[in-house]
């Protein structure tokens, strides 16, 4: 015992001199790095971000000092904005010596859009939580991306500047198959971000998309508060609702003639976020660490066939809390790595009618409690040869193979279930000026275990 | 006409002077690089260096013998103009850690320095006298938006110390070091997107110090 004491005692002690040690060579070598008091910023090359967008995302002020590194922080906030696709720095001398001007050279995304994601997706196993509908809840959908087998997406539109520190855009948006056997497949969307609210660098963005027959509807508002340097605040509330006649479906009798079948989700998150990516999509360094709490309701008609006699609707709610974190590292110009994972706790409710076993169950309410535990390594290689200062055309192929293991309790009457997830992707995406284009295969497989 | 001749007979030669020589020091047993001109007037160069802040180059160099990778070891080299002071700090990070501070006054005595310097990349102590050898050389570009000066200096910090106690102590393999720059070398710098990438295939020399 007592050697077992001294063996800690002297492996606290090494570990305190290496921080000590790290601390002061670290020390050292700030103190050898040069600072540039910034008397005034100028951004050039900002048409559909306005300057003060660009200056509100650097999160600089003139009248500061700042490092290289500190620079090279902001110049990846201002590449997380959606308009720019590449930014550069240079100074240039001030009035007073010893004071620059920072120039912020941006090169943005065109004003028309487009973006397309066609995927290939198959999958086997899971069924139980599904039969419960709490898949949904759990954010556990057997099916990646929302399709079993594939799914297209096209999308295109125009960004409008609107004053001076906003962006407005609209978009039309076809997708296949929809999710609904009788929706049109074709959506229109508007959307608003303000930058720079209250002149904080904080932002917040709206965006309304509706089917052309009126039958789906997405709502979503985002707000972001910067905290300090990475650091972030996050408010994303994300909303969809669906009705659909029940007489549309092909043997009317098996439901209520008339009756509307409604799905409504509403998902809420609260995040704190540490953001230091190079890129928001082909991220090769940096971290991104996230702690949120999520609330998530549910209001949706069974998950079974149409034809099930009993078009009852479950509703659901669930509070959840996760801690995840992602890393990338570059292991030369043209490739790069990542790796990272999560861990959720769930706790929610929800009324509905289950069929389990080979019948119906009528609970009034059901109460559960879950736990997953996630891991992702990820691999991303660049197709063209990384030269040439701007990045306008950007050909990557991604490979991403994640693992999941989930367990939920439920109430008495109804099993614990433990379920195991793998997932592998893999694909081309293409990024220009002009829009993104994504093209996957993606397979699933979830096994589940009743206890 | 002429200048037709001259572009077809006497060009290539022009280029062929135009090569960097890497050379063994006889006295020191260290491989440099030298005549790395041609670099610092790319456009993608030209278009950074005056930005007021700090753009390298990273030297990388790998001993070749009868097709097989006898050696490698690399160098970086950052550069930044001073607006205030109107010169170029040049640091020169040899493959063992070592720093050497510059100050240019202008870009024709950088370009001239360029021209001339050597550039330590590894211990090729052996290498010279075990017959013929080619050297890959590839040299690129790294601009500030890309490149980690922090994360470089803090390399170069505990590489310098890691070297110090190498040389201190008489039994340690002389390899050791240089690899462990080499390996953070890796890790800082040449991970990063260059925008301007150079590679030669040279013969190793034998030469004297200087």
């Amino acid at each position: 015992m007592i050697r077992f004491m001294k063996n800690m005692l002297m492996r606290s002690l090494g570990l305190i001199w290496v921080l000590v040690v790290g601390l002061a060579a670290a020390g050292a070598a700030a103190a050898d790095t040069p600072t540039f008091r910034i008397e005034s910023i100028r951004v050039e090359g900002a048409s559909l971000a306005s300057a003060r967008v660009v200056r509100a995302e650097s999160l600089l002020a003139p009248g500061h000092s700042y490092s290289e590194d500190g620079l090279r922080l902001a110049m990846r906030r201002i590449r997380r904005l959606p308009v720019v696709i590449d930014v550069d720095f240079r100074l240039e001398r001030g009035s007073e010596r010893g004071t620059y001007v920072l120039v912020i050279r941006v090169v943005e995304t065109a004003r028309f859009f487009y973006g397309v994601d066609l995927l290939a997706a198959a999958s086997h196993g899971g069924w139980v939580l599904s039969s419960l509908d709490l898949d949904d809840l759990l954010d556990e959908s057997s099916c990646p991306e929302g399709s079993c087998d594939s799914l297209k997406v096209l999308s295109t539109g125009v960004r409008q500047p609107v004053g001076a520190a906003g962006i407005g855009w609209a978009a039309i948006q076809a997708r296949y198959p929809t999710g609904s056997l009788s929706d049109n497949p074709t959506a229109f969307e508007l959307g608003y971000t303000q930058y720079d609210l209250f002149g904080t660098g904080a932002f917040s963005s709206a965006r309304l998309a509706m089917s052309s027959n009126g039958q789906r509807k997405w709502y979503t508002f985002e707000a972001g508060i910067p905290i300090r340097g990475n650091h972030s605040l996050r408010l994303l509330v994300d909303g969809y609702q669906q009705n659909e006649d029940a007489v549309a479906y092909l043997v009317p009798d098996l439901n209520e003639l008339g009756d509307t079948r409604r799905t409504r989700r509403l998902d809420a998150t609260l995040e704190w976020r540490i953001d230091s990516r190079d890129d928001p999509l082909f991220p090769s360094d940096g971290h991104l660490l996230t702690a949120a709490v999520h609330f998530r309701d549910r209001d949706l008609p069974r998950s079974g066939s149409p034809f099930d006699p009993g078009s009852v609707n479950t509703s659901g709610r669930v509070m959840s809390f996760e801690l995840a974190g992602t890393w990338y590292h570059p292991f030369d110009p043209r490739q790069s790595i990542w790796w990272g994972g999560g861990v959720s706790l769930y706790r929610g409710d929800q009324t509905g009618r289950y069929f389990y076993e080979g019948r119906y169950i009528d609970p009034t309410e059901l109460h559960f409690d879950a736990a997953t535990v996630r891991a992702e390594v990820g691999y991303q290689r660049s197709i063209w040869r990384p030269t040439g200062s701007t990045r306008l055309n950007d050909l990557r192929w991604q490979t991403t193979l994640s693992g999941l293991f989930g367990q939920s309790w439920l109430d008495e009457g109804f099993p614990d279930i433990q379920w195991r997830r793998l997932d592998l992707s893999t694909g081309l995406v293409l990024r220009n000026r002009w829009g993104v284009a994504r093209f996957a295969l993606i397979y699933r497989s979830r096994t589940e275990t009743v206890r | 006409m002429k200048a037709a001749v001259f572009a077809v007979v006497l060009m290539p030669l022009v280029v062929q002077a135009a090569e960097p020589r890497v050379v063994v020091d006889s006295a020191t047993g260290v491989v440099m690089v030298r005549h790395l001109a041609g670099m610092l007037d790319a456009p993608e160069v030209t278009r950074n260096l005056d930005s007021g802040l700090t753009n390298g180059f990273v030297i990388q160099a790998s001993v070749h013998r009868e097709r097989e990778a006898a050696a490698r070891g690399a160098a970086r080299v950052d550069i930044r103009w001073e607006l205030w002071d109107e010169v170029y700090l040049v640091d020169v990070v040899a493959f063992d850690g070592h720093v050497t501070h510059l100050k240019l006054a202008s870009k024709d005595d950088l370009a001239s320095w360029w021209s001339s310097a050597a550039f330590p990349v590894l211990s090729g102590r052996g290498l010279a006298a075990e017959g013929s050898a080619v050297v890959k050389l590839v040299v690129t570009f790294v601009p500030f938006s890309q490149s980690e000066v922090e994360a470089a200096r803090r390399w170069v910090t505990q590489s310098g110390e890691e070297t110090g106690s190498a040389r201190n102590g008489p039994n340690q393999p002389e390899g050791r070091s240089s690899s462990a720059v080499v390996n953070l070398v890796v890790a800082t710098s040449i991970v990063r997107r260059a925008i301007l990438r150079r590679e030669w295939t040279v013969k190793l020399e034998t030469g004297g110090g200087g």
